[in-house]
């Protein structure tokens, strides 16, 4: 891991300015993250994720925080995946 | 880069044909696992090396079972994947784990790298044996049944040349091959020498696997281990032979094999510990005095080596992964066994309410099946190929009271005509050449008191559809060879994408059976004119990703999936849907992660749009692209030239964008 993205790690993650999650449930098990650049369909898991970007954790806690609820089969990997692809669509700061 | 695809190929396929005359130079070292293993692709699998094959990947939900199928081995490889995944971090390499058959279950990944390995098609439920992938660290290995390096163009199908993959055999007790490790790199720079370091750490990592199998597997037995060197003894390396409470061999592994120099397991298995070491079997065997845990000297029989040997009735593995070691080896860490359990068990048959969703028509086939539901009445479903006519009947089989009874389905398309009729009917032993011995029950028997459903009954040949006709009537099955006629309690559905009244208008489909089958039809309406089409999507991108795997799709993603005439209807649907989740980055579903026939109609379906949002869209994937305009065309679809068309149409200047990237 370079410098940068170490300390990136530890920075508390939250939603980027102009986007939101939208509590209503569409169908079932199915959320929309409302983006200026065009809303996103989510499951059940990336809303979860994208919840707990609330700007009081960072990249490790969201991690753990999920994995600690055992209802909730996912793999760190892909939730770090996809962390990733939400920073770079600019969904999320500090990611 | 297509000129390396030509070379590639024409250099495989010509040394595969080529055989027995001059090898080339290169041909001359190529090692013989490859060389096997090129002209089994060639010959066996007739794979196309130049051709781009669409990885095939299983779904969700056989993924997950798998994983629990193998739950003790993805437990414990993954906790020694993840180990040897810190020494490679930031090295480039992806390390998955494939059991058997090749289908990868568990997948470490460099996350700058993620993309590309996903593109390569190394993710968790791809398939990579040999028939599928061609030469692969993973097919190869499984197909050599040894540690394998396949190094670049090494690779039998010319996309896989970038990677560089060592893949290790993992056996159980019995030196069978039950799981593969590999570790593949797309870095073209990768020299051979650290391609050979890191084959040494994925082979050791397969032993360390090897070794907390073998001792979970006999967790409860004696195990005796044993190393030339005393400091070595209850470590990975060591060789451990599992005892039976007469002393006897039950169980060796791979080293303990070398260690003693037998050539196979069966020269030790069954033997008493005493006829291999010098030492007593009585007091080996005896608790009390086992248990000390210390090491003693004991010297081979055979050879007269020297080993140091300890004995534990608990196996003291070393170097537990961390995620074992925290939770004890008994009551199995809590994070990495929920992963390997679905959400909510495996998923259940689709109630009838599921299928109905929102549409209207289907609500109305919902009420009508609830209500026929417990009566005897034959259903008919109608509707165009892919639109669930199975996994109807299959709800209303278990809307009925028959649901704890058999629900037996017969595809008269899919079985040749010939043998309909014994399907069905059964036969007495000895009724034809090639039947069973013991003869068969035959479908209507064996659906006798719960459901049987005959999918596309229109291809049922005229002759049988009378006989169908006749047990229907008398509610007896004549098996074949018989005379004996055996009562039935028969609960018929079926089922056709046919139009069953123009049969009947061309002599082809018999008017009486029609009726007879027909007491109610239920017509299911094809996916485009779902009313709750929306909805149903959105469902299936859920249900595919009950694993809890996140994902999102975008909105212009979205858009195409609605837009879309789907002719395959839901099992398009669902295909596309879970083709999608597999090849996209980070679980976001993006416009270009649509097979190619959505996203050509996102172009042609431009034209409706208003030009500026066009236009719009184009800069931004261009932008996206970097300006790299076959990449850009790639994305949208298009051709080329298409591409070019469209930014003229559009004003977009192309000079400079151009020039400031030369196209690859």
């Amino acid at each position: 891991m370079s410098g940068t993205k170490d300390s990136t790690l530890r920075q508390p993650i939250c939603l980027a300015p102009g986007v939101r999650l939208d509590g209503r449930e569409q169908g079932d098990a199915t959320f929309v993250l409302v983006c200026p650049e065009g809303n996103v369909q989510l499951n059940r898991m990336a809303a979860t994720i994208l919840r707990l970007c609330d700007g009081s954790r960072d990249r490790a806690q969201i991690v753990t925080e999920i994995l600690r609820d055992s209802s909730n089969p996912a793999r760190p990997a892909e939730i770090e995946e996809f962390l990733d692809a939400a920073a770079t669509r600019r969904w999320i700061d500090g990611g | 880069m297509d000129s390396n695809i030509v070379r590639h190929a024409a250099h495989v396929l010509g040394f595969v044909n080529g055989r027995g005359q001059s090898p080339a130079g290169q041909d001359a070292e190529l090692n013989p696992a490859i060389a096997g293993s090129w002209r089994r692709c060639a010959l066996d699998y007739s794979i196309d090396p130049a051709r781009h094959y669409a990885p095939s990947v299983i779904d969700a939900s056989s993924l997950v079972h798998r994983r629990q199928q193998y739950a003790d081995l993805v437990q414990i490889a993954s906790a020694e994947i993840d180990w040897l995944y810190d020494y490679v971090a930031n090295s480039g390499y992806a390390l998955v784990l494939s059991d058997a058959s090749g289908v990868i279950l568990y997948e470490r990944t460099d996350a700058t790298l993620t993309k590309t390995f996903h593109d390569a098609g190394l993710m968790c439920g791809a398939d990579w044996s040999e028939r599928r992938e061609g030469t692969n660290g993973i097919g190869t290995c499984i197909a050599e049944d040894q540690p394998v390096t396949v190094h670049l163009g090494e690779h039998f199908r010319a996309c896989h040349t970038g990677l560089s993959c060592c893949g290790a055999p993992i056996r159980d007790s019995s030196g069978r091959l039950i799981a593969v490790l590999d570790a593949s790199t797309p870095q073209v720079q990768s020299a051979r020498g650290g391609v050979a370091h890191t084959m040494a750490l994925v082979n050791l990592s397969a032993r360390v696997i090897e070794k907390h199998l073998f001792l979970r597997h006999f967790r409860d037995s004696t195990v005796f281990r044993f190393h030339a060197r005393p400091e070595f003894v209850n470590l990975q390396h060591d060789g451990a032979i599992v005892l039976a409470p007469d002393a006897r061999v039950l169980a060796v592994d791979e080293t303990a094999l070398q260690l003693l120099q037998a050539s196979k397991r069966a020269d030790l298995i069954g033997r008493p510990i005493d006829d291999i070491f010098d030492v007593s079997a009585a007091e080996l065997v005896d608790p009390p005095r086992r248990d000390s845990g210390e090491l003693r000297p004991v010297r081979d029989v055979a050879t007269g080596r020297r080993f140091f040997a300890s004995l534990d009735r608990d196996a003291n593995p070393a170097r537990v992964p961390a995620t074992i070691r925290a939770s004890g080896p008994d009551s199995l860490p809590s994070a990495r066994v929920m992963q390997l359990e679905p959400s909510g068990g495996p998923r259940a048959a689709l109630t009838l309410e599921e299928l109905a969703g929102a549409d209207p028509q289907m609500l109305r086939n919902v009420r009508s099946a609830h209500r026929i539901a417990k009566a005897r009445v034959a259903v008919m479903i109608l509707g165009p190929t892919g639109s669930g006519k199975e996994v109807f009947a299959r709800a209303l089989h278990a809307a009925s009271d028959r649901v704890n009874q058999p629900f037996v389905a017969l595809n008269c398309a899919a079985i040749p005509e010939s043998l309909i009729e014994s399907e069905l009917f059964g036969y007495r032993q000895g009724a034809f050449t090639g039947a069973r011995r013991e003869g068969m029950r035959g479908k209507i028997l064996q659906s006798s008191g719960g459901t049987l459903f005959l999918d596309e009954i229109g291809d049922m040949p005229l002759l049988l559809q009378t006989r169908l006709l006749r047990v229907l009537e008398e509610q007896e099955v004549v098996p074949l060879g018989t005379e004996t006629p055996v009562k039935v309690d028969l609960r018929i559905i079926s089922a056709s994408h046919r139009n069953l009244r123009d049969m009947i208008g061309r002599a082809e489909f018999r008017e009486d059976l029609y009726y007879r089958l027909n007491g109610i039809t239920l017509e299911l309406p094809s996916l485009a004119a779902r009313t709750d089409k929306e909805r149903l999507i959105r469902e299936f991108l859920a249900a595919e990703t009950s694993d809890g795997r996140p994902a999102a799709i975008e909105m212009a993603a979205f858009r195409q999936l609605l837009a879309y005439p789907w002719p395959g209807n839901i099992r398009e649907l669902r295909n596309v849907i879970r083709t999608a989740l597999a090849i996209c980055d980070g679980g976001v579903v993006r416009l270009w992660d649509l097979p190619s026939e959505l996203r050509v109609l996102a172009g042609s379906t431009a034209g409706a749009g208003p030009a500026s949002t066009q236009r719009d869209d184009l800069l931004r994937c261009m932008a996206e692209c970097k300006g790299n305009m076959s990449l850009t065309a790639k994305r949208l679809g298009i051709s080329r030239n298409t591409l070019y068309r469209r930014c003229k149409r559009f004003d977009i200047a192309l000079a400079g964008t151009q020039s400031a990237t030369p196209e690859a």
